[in-house]
């Protein structure tokens, strides 16, 4: 047992050491700051005037939280297109004859995207909805970057699977990612509330980490009782783990799957 | 128990449109351990092909393939631990790693712990030579540069079975020679090795035995010092400078089998026998011809022989 959580450590380091050069070569300090940062700053700043011009208070601050929290859904995506790069490095028929397990590897491999929009989006939550009304107490703070990182990890696990399926269909990834992400910001309770969809609807979204993440921090802002918050929050992991495993059982059978055909050769 | 056991290995292509085209055709081949095994054949004979299905990285449409006596399909975990592989070509390396991450990458993917990890990944920089440009990032290397560090990569977990396909794309000869004194100290070691090379000097100065294959099946398996005998069973004197009257004289001594031309002011006499071979020399000399040799058919001819002079088109 413990020979394979040290095999799943050493599996997922790896992965980080990859997503961290990858991320330096994408970003430095400042283009993070003033380039992504600033962006994603602008585009809640952006829905929550939508709420002001509505001329409803409470509908602004519904907003502006709905838009700070959706924040970490586009940045986990891009694990999407992360992934897929490594169809053309040619490294894919080298980790399928390795004896590693893919799904840990990929895990790893792009975490610098969540490890990121923990902070986009806690600077977005922290920042910017005093100015429409919110009030954060001291205390709040920290349960809050909690809940933003337990989002954004739960976002992540249910990115790789949407990842592994981009594997099969490169060409297509950028399709892909950018409409799960829409779909899901639209169905996660950001701009209108999530009982406004049709029943089957409401139900799928109870699959989305985001749509319990956001309700948590509702909850934490409207003053609720600890285990209210507490309750969203281990919906929240539950649904995480249920697409790590799928993730990990995709990438799996993925990766066999390329032993008949050839398809991860690039 | 053969390193490598390969029998009736059919690989099945379904290419674009659903057509099936088979790269490999019921090949068989056995490689002992500790045996550098040199594998020839023109473009798109299937010698990647081979080299992916041993290595686990695709799967065979019929036949078996058994590494150290386990199988590539049904044993495939314990396949994987045991084998190296290193594919020629650029890609296959983490290009914003530096070589050392590359390296300790793989190392660790392959279960070495921190220790062993750091050690084993010094003395493979060392060994390949890129010891000083060891955190530099592997995008920015040469071809040659990249392929030293896929040949250490292929390295790291010290496998039994090395599986290379053409290691030496790319490399300066100085690498390339380095590269053979490398393959010589493996098989010192006992490593069994399954090389696919162009370079026909490179297969028979490394390989214990090659095997050529054309069209996915296995032509032949041979040492390099007996590959002469699939072209030519006699022997063989070239002589340059020879005048058409000594031509017509050798031509007539008991034992010769024919005198050719194969290229300008080279003439070639095939003897039947080691004593004809001395009447031949003997009568040369006699005649003043300085520039006499024995020669057998080098691997190159056998392989022009075997493969016909099929000049540019690709085998189907
Ligand atoms: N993924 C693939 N899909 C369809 N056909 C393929 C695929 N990979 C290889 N082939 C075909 O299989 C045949 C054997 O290819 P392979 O790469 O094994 O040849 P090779 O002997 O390594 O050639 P080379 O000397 O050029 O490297 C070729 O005709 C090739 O076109
Ligand atoms: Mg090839």
């Amino acid at each position: 047992m413990s020979d394979v959580i040290a095999t799943v450590a050493r599996t997922v380091h790896q992965g980080t050491v990859v997503s961290r050069a990858d991320f330096r070569a994408f970003y430095t300090w400042r283009t993070w700051l003033f380039g992504w940062l600033v962006r994603l700053l602008c585009q809640v700043l952006f829905y929550s005037t939508v709420g002001v011009l509505v001329g409803d208070p409470e509908y602004t601050r519904y907003i502006v939280l709905g838009a700070a929290v959706t924040v970490c859904v586009a940045e986990a995506m891009l694990a999407v297109s992360s992934t897929c790069w490594d169809h053309h490095g040619g490294t894919m028929g080298l980790l399928t004859a390795s004896p590693v397990s893919p799904g840990w590897f990929y895990f790893g491999r792009s975490l610098q995207w969540p490890a990121s929009s923990v902070a986009t989006t806690s600077v977005a939550l922290l920042v910017l909805p005093p100015f429409f009304g919110v009030q954060w107490t001291w205390w709040q703070v920290p349960v809050l970057v909690g809940l933003v990182a337990l989002t954004c990890l739960s976002t992540y696990c249910m990115t790789l699977l949407i990842a592994s399926v981009a594997l099969v269909f490169p060409e297509a990834r950028n399709v892909i990612g950018n409409i799960t992400s829409s779909l899901v910001i639209v169905v996660s309770g950001a701009m209108v509330p999530v009982e406004y969809w049709p029943a089957p609807v409401q139900w799928a979204a109870q699959a989305l980490p985001v749509v319990h993440g956001l309700a948590a921090v509702r909850l934490l802002e409207a003053g609720a009782p600890d285990v209210a918050v507490a309750a969203r929050a281990g919906w929240m992991l539950l649904a995480a783990v249920c697409w790590l495993a799928a993730a990990l059982s995709s990438f799996r059978w993925i990766f066999s799957r390329a032993r008949t055909d050839g398809s991860l050769l690039g | 128990m053969h390193a490598l056991e390969i029998s009736g290995l059919t690989r099945t292509y379904r290419r674009r449109g659903g057509e099936e085209f088979r790269a490999l055709r019921g090949l068989d081949l056995d490689v002992p351990r500790g045996e550098v095994h040199g594998l020839l054949g023109p473009n798109g004979a299937g010698k990647t092909t081979l080299c992916k299905i041993v290595s686990t990285v695709l799967l065979p449409t019929a036949g078996t393939v058994r590494v150290l006596g386990h199988d590539v399909v049904t044993d495939t975990a314990r396949v994987k631990g045991r084998l190296g592989i290193v594919f020629g070509g650029e890609k296959g390396l983490y290009d914003r790693l530096t070589a050392r991450q590359n390296l300790t990458f793989w190392a660790s993917l392959y279960g070495l712990g921190r220790a062993e990890r750091r050690r084993r990944v010094d003395e493979l920089l060392e060994r390949v030579g890129l010891a000083d440009r060891a955190d530099e990032r592997a995008g920015d290397f040469s071809r040659g540069m990249k392929q030293r560090l896929h040949l250490a990569r292929g390295l790291v977990a010290d496998p039994g079975v090395l599986i290379l396909d053409e290691p030496t794309v790319g490399m300066d000869p100085v690498a390339a020679r380095d590269f053979r004194a490398l393959v010589g100290e493996l098989r010192g070691r006992g490593t069994t090795i399954l090389m696919t090379t162009h370079d026909m000097a490179e297969a028979a100065a490394l390989s214990d035995r090659v095997s050529l294959i054309d069209r996915g099946t296995l032509v032949m398996t041979e040492s390099p010092a007996a590959v002469g005998d699939l072209v030519s069973a006699y022997e063989r004197v070239d002589a340059r400078g020879v005048p058409d009257r000594v031509r017509e004289t050798l031509a007539g001594l008991p034992g010769v089998v024919s005198v050719t031309s194969p290229e300008e002011g080279l003439t070639r006499v095939e003897t039947s026998s080691p004593d004809t071979t001395l009447s031949v020399q003997r009568a040369l000399v006699e005649a003043r011809v300085r520039d006499v040799a024995r020669s057998r058919p080098d691997l190159e001819e056998v392989y022009l022989h075997l493969v016909g002079e099929r000049g540019m088109a690709v085998g189907e």
